[in-house]
């Protein structure tokens, strides 16, 4: 059993920001990606028509979440939106957690760590153009600040008193893994008694040209770029946020409170591989395989897009392995981000999907099981990221309460 | 029943570059002589700021091609660094089992210059396929990739980024690692070249010093920015036997804490850095009278340096040991920081001879901490401290002490 379960989970995503809108997708299939609405153009970070000819970009846009909600109205006006969605997501996952208020360990026992792939783009992107335009003497002092990769977390702290150990991590896609590993890590060696991690990324305007420059984009998207390179990926870029609350069993149960599900292992690995590369697929595979001491148990693997063909490789590679492990059917297989959107640090938002289907203990429909999940079943998250980083995530189905 | 004693973690290595040159031989005797390198930018693109200064580091070495290959200057001192690192632990990678050699390299901006330099020609419609390549090694995880790829590690792999307390969260991470028998051997440290985003960033806020920063003077106004790296072999005890290294110190404890205050400054009753300063001493086990210095995280500017006496005061009370920044001699490094006072505090412990803070006439009666004399002192430590802080509240301490 997994010294280590999530006892709390919150969401900001195309596929809404409550467990019902995300599971419904989830179950559903749902592909929640869509063209931003060409009276928008400020969600891209830039309002220069010029250099924004065409702003009806196919994605993940995250537009109908309310973050005065969760947010102090005064502190709302001067968030930027990356911490809007992270600050959003924290205390929601916080409420789920029942840690709201003072509930639950001393502030000063319960951390944060939180992944990014690249933090504040939109922001950057303005502070950067100002600077280029006028010179350096114009920097602006209220967005600076915000240009950190740890100024949303610094914010989710300042929002909730958190005063425990407030970490950021980065390690390209598989940011959002990665702050789960450095979460566990915090309670294993007891520097706090309580973790939100999870992940956040925004999209910009500057980001999907580079992706389109690389020819990574899904077709459609790529076309209605300004640059307009021919695509055969299928990459469909996204933006969101999702925090889970870990702490270790004994203390959780102890305050009774509700476990969504286990964490049986999140760690990180390298691969050998160039920094713009994914390494070899046979040796992702078995690093995913290697993270469950059983694999025979892992009852459906939650994998990134089609769209990377190294990672697609690896994971393919594994289903086969696992396949002939298990006496029925192998694990089966789903691909949420090609419903959302991709982005840097959604493997939080991936291992928050996963902890919803282990507490509810049935796989979606589409996997073709109908029979319930038992205790000890895992679900695998597999983390891969350029530079060979390798962060698998295996969450373990909760057993009786 | 008795606990079982943890896995200690044996610092066997270290290598710096930064604007007092490269290698740590460099560095010791620009602080042993009080000099500082922080002078008018030459090579950061402010042509526009007259009298813009930062401890730019003027010359980097020359390393393998297929190291530096599309690699960004941050990418790059972290390299230097390593090769430093790797030579004093007397370390061969090729011995080492990939599996159990983790990297924890963080940086605070990783690769912006390169970004930077990308995003103006985007800005002017002139972007290519190929500077964009480029990019995927711009993220603030490139330098712990590079260094993963140049020594071959597989095993586990972190790149925070926690502003200016970075460097030393990298350690703490990698001290959690040896403890947890996740790893035997863990490069670990910060990595920051200068950007225009940062000299900007802080100009704008008007927190950086028109002259060299002057930690803890009555007279300072503001920090000063540098650029460097500084990268640790941290391992455990049994591994570093094994293979007869020779300890130059243990990492023997970590604490981390954030203020949950405000995104840039510090809780001026210190209550936040006095946590993590506690909590470094409490994870070593050791009593606040068996600390012999400590490097401050002084960087000059009035708020910083006056939470940080009162972070100081409220932990080591009326028998403070030596304090001082070493700030005013290689800028601050933002997410290497950590990492290089670290390596610095490592060294005056090694040695004996305290670094002064270069720069500090007037000592603030706000900073009442006990200043190491003028020109350094020559005082034997069994134990040091190293204390980060950074933007978002966030406060690490390091201890260190005598293997």
């Amino acid at each position: 059993m997994s010294e280590i379960v999530v006892t709390g989970l919150g969401f900001v995503s195309a596929w809404g920001c409550d467990e019902a809108s995300v599971l419904a997708a989830l179950e559903g299939g749902t592909d929640a990606c869509r063209r931003l609405p060409a009276d928008d153009p400020r969600r891209l970070g830039r309002v220069d028509p010029a250099l924004v000819p065409d702003t009806d970009l196919r994605a993940g846009w995250v537009t109908d979440f309310a973050p005065s909600l969760a947010i102090d109205p005064g502190r709302l006006r001067r968030m930027d939106f990356v911490s809007r969605m992270l600050v959003t997501a924290c205390g929601a996952a916080l409420a789920d957690a029942g840690l709201s208020g003072d509930a639950g360990p001393p502030r000063n026992r319960v951390g944060l760590a939180i992944g990014s792939r690249l933090g504040n783009q939109r922001e950057t992107a303005a502070y950067l153009d100002r600077v280029l335009e006028r010179g350096g003497g114009a920097g602006q002092p209220f967005l600076f600040p915000n240009l950190v990769l740890n100024a949303a977390a610094g914010q989710a702290a300042i929002e909730f008193s958190l005063s425990g150990p407030c970490l950021a991590v980065s390690l390209a896609e598989a940011s959002g893994e990665a702050a789960l590993a450095a979460a566990c890590g915090m309670l294993a060696t007891g520097r706090c008694d309580a973790v939100v991690a999870g992940g956040v990324d925004e999209l910009s305007l500057p980001l999907i040209d580079l992706l389109a420059m690389q020819g990574l984009l899904a077709p459609d998207v790529a076309a209605s770029n300004r640059v307009r390179k021919r695509s055969t990926g299928r990459l469909v870029p996204g933006e969101g946020a999702a925090c889970l609350v870990l702490e270790r069993r004994p203390d959780a149960l102890q305050r009774q409170a509700p476990v969504r599900a286990g964490i049986a292992s999140a760690t990180t690995h390298g691969v050998p591989a160039a920094p713009w590369d994914f390494g070899r697929a046979d040796a992702i595979a078995r690093i995913f395989a290697a993270c469950a001491d059983s694999p025979e148990s892992i009852a459906l693997v939650i994998a990134g897009p089609r769209a990377l063909a190294t990672r697609c490789r690896a994971e393919r590679l594994l289903l086969e392995q696992l396949a002939t492990q298990r006496r029925a059917a192998g694990p089966a297989l789903v691909r949420p981000r090609e419903g959302y959107g991709d982005f840097g640090a959604c493997g939080a938002l991936d291992t928050a999907l996963a902890c919803l289907v282990a507490a509810r203990g049935r796989l979606p429909a589409a996997c073709g099981r109908s029979d319930p999940l038992v205790p000890g079943e895992h679900i695998l998250v597999t983390g891969c990221g350029r530079a060979g980083s390798v962060a698998p995530v295996l969450i373990e189905v909760p057993g009786p309460a | 029943m008795a606990q079982p004693e943890r896995e200690r973690a044996w610092i066997t290595g270290a290598g710096t570059i930064s604007a007092a040159g490269i290698g740590l031989p460099a560095l010791r005797a620009a602080l042993g002589d009080g000099r500082t390198c922080i002078r008018e930018v030459r090579h950061l693109p402010l042509h526009d700021v007259p009298g813009a200064l930062a401890a730019e580091v003027l010359a980097l070495p020359d390393l393998p091609r297929n190291w530096v290959r599309r690699a960004a200057r941050t990418d790059i001192l972290a390299l230097a660094a390593l090769v430093e690192a790797l030579a004093s632990a007397r370390l061969d990678p090729l011995v080492l089992d990939p599996a159990r050699t983790g990297v924890a390299v963080g940086s605070s901006t990783g690769g912006m210059l390169e970004i930077e330099n990308w995003y103006a020609a985007w800005h002017a419609g002139l972007s290519g396929r190929a500077a964009a390549t480029r990019l995927w090694s711009g993220s603030v995880a490139a330098p712990a990739e590079r260094v993963a790829l140049a020594l071959g590690a597989l095993g586990p792999r972190a790149a925070p980024s926690t502003a200016c307390s970075t460097g030393a969260v990298a350690l703490a991470i990698a001290l959690d690692w040896i403890r947890l028998g996740r790893a035997d051997v863990v490069i670990a440290g910060g990595s920051d070249a200068l950007c225009r985003m940062t000299w900007t960033g802080f100009h704008a806020l008007r927190s950086l010093s028109p002259e060299p920063c002057r930690p803890f003077d009555r007279n300072r106004r503001g920090l000063s920015l540098g650029e460097g790296a500084a990268l640790l072999v941290i391992e455990s005890r049994a591994h570093a036997r094994a293979r007869g290294a020779r300890p130059l110190a243990e990492l023997a404890g970590a604490g981390i804490s954030c203020d949950a205050h405000h995104p840039t400054a510090p809780r001026p009753d210190g209550l936040g850095a006095a946590a993590a300063m506690a909590g470094a001493l409490a994870d070593a086990g050791l009593d606040p009278a068996t600390i012999g210095y400590i490097n401050a995280h002084g960087t000059g500017t009035p708020q910083n340096d006056a939470a940080e006496a009162a972070a100081l005061l409220a932990v080591f009370g009326d028998r403070q040991p030596p304090v001082s920044s070493t700030k005013g001699t290689v800028g601050h490094l933002l997410g290497a920081a950590g990492a290089l006072e670290a390596v610095i505090a490592l060294d005056a412990m090694l040695s004996g001879n305290l670094p002064s803070t270069t720069g500090l006439v007037d000592p603030d009666p706000v900073c009442a901490v006990r200043h190491v004399t003028p020109g350094g002192e020559q005082v034997a430590c069994q134990a040091v401290m190293s204390n980060s802080f950074g933007f978002g509240g966030n406060n690490c301490s390091v201890v260190l002490k005598v293997a």
